[in-house]
């Protein structure tokens, strides 16, 4: 669990939010499916700026609940979209989505 | 721990996981929390909620947070609005991008709730201090504006009662600024009853509230005196009695007074303090020197106080100039005085008709200043015919045909009288208890001043007329009077008779003298022949009377005269 979510962060969150924590953290499942969803089509449809948008708002709910590798993946695919160099996009594509999923599987047995 | 208002914090990111975190921080310290969903709907919860607060992410969808922190910076309101950027973007230009838009502070993810709390804090507290500022910057302003309005309503009574209005004729020019009150200048202009002009000059000492008090009560003798007819010696001799009294100890107001009679074409000059006035002749380049020979008003008391005038014949055109010492006295850029030999050059030098106009702008390239008139007072009265110099105000408000209907009364002066009192405002005041009188106020007054300074000087004190024909003779004639004024010895009486019968006014004036008479018949005949020249004096009396009456008749042995003047009350 360490590399994939950060256990520090993890326990501060539920200090902060109480009985809200999987409230939250549902939401972050909802929510990163979909700005996973809106880059992939994006990049389907040769969108990059907002493919850079979903990217970014990704890499900020990874931050805030520490995902810091699918963060860091999400930060070089934001690069890559503010480039507007399409060369490693498919292959971080796919690489978030493996990391998503690890992610997913993570929080769903917490 | 935030008490009271102020604690509205809108939360603006299109993000739901970092928006519910952010939500839930700020709202468990104590703020009230409004959330937004992307840039247009944190404008339009900006203006419904009107939040203390903004936490603002940089990249939303729609409207990105630069274009929503520079609205917010941009909305017109005294509120200081703190902007603080979510952002995880790193780059210094972006972070130099949120300050341009009008950031605050900056908060990175992931958040951390302390620092997140101790910027709120910090931002409470600048909120806090702007607030108190704002609310002191508005007490001064509140202050400010009390201060203006205060010295707009001292001002407006002041002008009320030290008012211009007399200035503003065609003879006068005059340079005062408005805000003359507050540097002690005061420049005052009435009529008599005969249309005299009559000018007083004054200078307070000191400044601001202290220098203008004085002006109200100067105002109101001279205007109230000028208007009843009194000499300007008995002006000048109560206004320095008042300031006496009202004005603090080593207060006191340096002033020329200046009486223009049109009909004599005479000038009477009383200076105590003020630099010399300038007579300019309109004929040649002379000029005579006015200058000061007594104290400033305000500082002599009663008995001490010398009301003397001088009394200089005047022809038509000739200049009278006056200034305070703001004139000689200002200073160029290396310090120099103006002076009172340049001023005298100009006056002196050059045609009469622009002289006001040439000390104005000698002064002002001299101190090479531009609005320097503001501290300069100064007026030039030209001499003008008598028909030039429009009526006094004649009161409209009565019922001409009330009072007493058919009236007469006599009045004696004996010798304590005739060496120091001036009967005519206290008769014409009585006469004016006739309403029907009053439309002829003017005429009757000047009637009344013709025959009493005839029978006082030609028939009680012997002074004969034809001294006044030559400048050297003027000033010797009233040299004489004084004296003669001082061992006089006879009377002068004054009979009235009024009556009003249907709406015809008839009044017959008698004025008999202790006087040995004179040739009149002679006299009456040169006169007739005389060419009406406005030049000579000799003479002029009698036309004047011949002119206002309907008879004019002496009785031998020329020491009795009297007049009739007639009219219709529905006359002009």
């Amino acid at each position: 669990m360490n590399e994939v979510l950060n256990e520090e962060l993890l326990n501060e969150l539920k200090l902060i939010m109480e009985d809200e924590f999987s409230d939250l953290m549902q939401t972050f499942l909802v929510e990163s499916e979909k700005q996973f969803l809106s880059a992939q089509s994006a990049w389907d449809g040769g969108d990059f700026p907002k493919l850079r948008l979903s990217a970014h708002s990704l890499k900020g709910s990874c931050a805030n609940v520490g995902a810091e590798q699918l963060q860091q993946t999400c930060a070089l695919l934001e690069n890559q979209a503010l480039a507007g160099n399409g060369d490693h996009v498919p292959e971080l594509l796919a690489r978030v989505s493996t990391q998503l999923n690890d992610v997913h599987d993570v929080i769903e047995q917490l | 721990m935030i008490s009271g208002n102020g604690n509205r914090v809108l939360v603006a990111d299109d993000n739901a996981v970092d928006r519910k975190l952010l939500a839930k921080i700020v709202g468990s310290a104590g703020f009230e929390v409004v959330e937004a969903v992307d840039g247009n709907d944190a404008v339009d919860k900006f203006y419904s909620d009107k939040p203390d607060l903004v936490l603002l992410d940089a990249l939303m969808p729609g409207r990105d947070g630069f274009s929503v922190a520079r609205e917010i910076k941009a909305h017109d309101t005294d509120e200081f609005v703190p902007i603080i950027f979510l952002t995880s973007l790193t780059e210094a230009s972006d972070l130099a991008r949120c300050v341009e838009a009008g950031g605050d502070d900056f908060l990175s993810k992931p958040y951390n709730q302390v620092v997140l709390k101790a910027k709120l804090q910090a931002m409470q507290r600048m909120r806090e201090t702007n607030q108190t500022v704002q609310l002191q910057r508005d007490e001064i302003a509140r202050h400010h504006m009390q201060l203006v309005a205060d010295q707009e309503a001292a001002k407006a009574v002041f002008d009320n009662v030290a008012h211009t209005r007399n200035l503003e004729t065609p003879y006068i020019k005059y340079l005062l600024s408005p805000l003359a009150m507050f540097n002690g200048d005061v420049l005052l202009a009435a009529q008599n009853p005969a249309n005299s002009v009559y000018v007083l000059l004054g200078d307070f000492t000191g400044h601001g509230l202290a220098a203008a008090i004085g002006t109200m009560p100067l105002a109101d003798v001279f205007y109230s005196m000028t208007a009843k007819g009194f000499t300007l010696s008995q002006i000048v001799k109560e206004c320095n009695r008042k300031l006496g009294s009202v004005l603090p100890p080593g207060y006191f107001c340096c002033a020329t007074a200046l009486m223009l009679d049109f009909n004599r074409s005479t000038v009477e000059v009383w200076n105590g303090g003020l630099p010399s006035a300038y007579l300019r002749k309109a004929s040649s380049s002379d000029i005579r020197l006015l200058a000061s020979n007594h104290l400033p008003l305000g500082i002599s008391s009663g008995d001490k106080f010398d009301d003397t005038t001088l009394v200089y014949e005047v022809e038509l055109g000739d200049r009278l100039f006056l200034a305070t010492d703001g004139v000689i006295e200002s200073r160029n850029a290396a310090g120099e005085y103006f002076g009172s030999d340049t001023l005298e050059d100009i006056i002196s030098q050059g045609e009469p008709y622009d002289l006001f106009d040439r000390v104005q702008n000698a002064v002002n390239s001299f101190v090479n200043f531009d609005g320097r008139d503001d501290d300069l007072t100064m007026v030039e009265i030209t001499v003008v015919t008598p028909d030039q110099v429009q009526a006094a105000e004649v009161v409209g408000d009565v019922e001409a045909l009330g009072g007493p209907r058919d009236w007469k009364f006599s009045y004696e002066l004996g010798p304590k009288s005739l060496k120091d009192f001036n009967p005519l405002p206290l008769l014409q005041q009585v006469l004016m208890g006739a309403p029907y009188l009053r439309t002829k106020a003017t005429a009757i007054y000047a009637v009344l001043a013709e025959l009493y300074s005839n029978a006082l000087e030609h028939g009680v004190l012997g002074l004969r007329s034809e001294m006044k024909s030559s400048a050297e003779g003027f000033a010797a004639y009233y040299a004489a009077r004084v004296s003669a004024l001082e061992n006089v010895e006879g009377f002068v009486r004054f009979d009235f008779q009024g009556e009003l019968m249907d709406e015809d006014v008839h009044l017959r004036i008698r004025v008999t003298d202790s006087g040995n008479g004179f040739d009149f018949e002679k006299f009456v005949a040169r006169a007739k022949d005389a060419v009406d020249t406005v030049g000579g004096y000799h003479g002029r009396g009698i036309r004047l009377l011949w002119d206002l009456c309907e008879t004019v008749n002496y009785m031998t042995p020329g020491n009795q005269i009297e007049v009739t003047m007639h009219w219709n009350v529905n006359d002009e």
